[in-house]
């Protein structure tokens, strides 16, 4: 069943942001913080959605079909978040944007490194995820 | 839209970045256009082993900072950029397609096929190669080359500070 409203979207994002950062230093599972990364961004992209548009509940398929989707770049068109190359969040944004759930699958290790980067682009400062929850707040 | 189409104005846009990338002394491993089928849209695809050196934000950041200095064409904005690391399945894709090393710079004198990039000539067989939702073309690319086996920790970190103090250097 999926959350039913922006705080049960934030509260799966915190679920996998400390998985994130828990995978993220071990050098055999890095990839797996990537993973859950970009499904925590994926989330708090949702919470935003309904915020925005005041949706009292997450539609269902039939009603919304285009909200049932894990790819981030369709879901930020819908939640209608401006992209701008000067924005400080712009390189944030651009890696996020890049996740891509099928490499869970790659049997290959992920940098530690490439890791803790996508992290950074989520939950840092300037991160995405970051920003928000500082917009829903 | 036919997605081998890629556009005369794209290609020379791409070629003019591989350029504004080498003035800024990042030499990728490999940069191609591929089209993204999920997006329906093209993404010009740079392959550096910086990606896994430094990581992804820091180097899109430094690729923002160009961008923003004017240092790299203003055709082709940073989000339809594509970073990827060599050890990414694209990459591997176009080293057995395109072969083990090709770089438009060493082309001296061989005239580029202007007619199917711009899509007046569609050849019956066109070279592709994949990897999940992007698609790229053998007249696409600029370059692609091997990672060499030699190259040591040392030798990257040089080559960031490299690329990092001349892109901080169109700020001052």
């Amino acid at each position: 069943m999926d959350p039913q409203s922006p705080a049960e979207w934030m509260a799966l994002v915190e679920q996998h942001e400390k998985s994130a950062r828990m995978l993220a230093g071990d050098r055999v599972a890095a990839g797996q913080a990537y993973f859950h990364v970009g499904v925590a961004a994926e989330s708090a992209t949702k919470a935003y959605i309904m915020a925005s548009e005041r949706l009292n509940s997450w539609p269902d398929r039939a009603l919304r079909p285009e909200l049932h989707t894990h790819d981030l770049r369709k879901l930020v068109k819908i939640a209608g978040i401006e992209l701008r190359t000067k924005n400080p969040l712009g390189p944030s944004w651009k890696v996020v944007l890049d996740w891509d759930r099928n490499q869970a699958y790659d049997p290959n290790p992920m940098p530690r490194k490439v890791a803790r980067s996508m992290i950074e682009a989520a939950f840092g400062l300037k991160g995405v995820v970051t920003w928000i929850r500082e917009t829903l707040a | 839209m036919d997605q081998r189409d890629l556009g005369i104005v794209r290609y020379d846009a791409g070629a003019e970045y591989l350029d504004a990338l080498r003035r800024l002394k990042l030499e990728p491993e490999a940069l191609f256009w591929a089209y993204d089928r999920t997006l329906e849209q093209y993404v010009l695809v740079i392959v550096t082993s910086l990606f896994d050196f430094a990581g992804p934000l820091a180097l899109m950041r430094l690729l923002f900072d160009a961008y923003n200095a004017a240092a790299t064409p203003k055709e082709i904005d940073p989000f339809i950029l594509r970073l990827h690391s060599p050890k990414h399945a694209l990459y591997r894709a176009a080293q057995l397609h395109i072969g083990n090393r090709f770089d438009m710079a060493e082309l001296k004198g061989r005239s580029l096929d202007r007619a199917t990039i711009a899509g007046e000539v569609t050849p019956p067989v066109v070279m592709s190669f994949r990897a999940d939702d992007l698609e790229s073309f053998g007249t696409w690319v600029y370059k692609s080359t091997p990672v060499s086996p030699k190259a040591k920790t040392v030798d990257t970190e040089r080559r960031w500070r490299r690329f990092e103090s001349a892109v901080h250097a169109l700020a001052a």
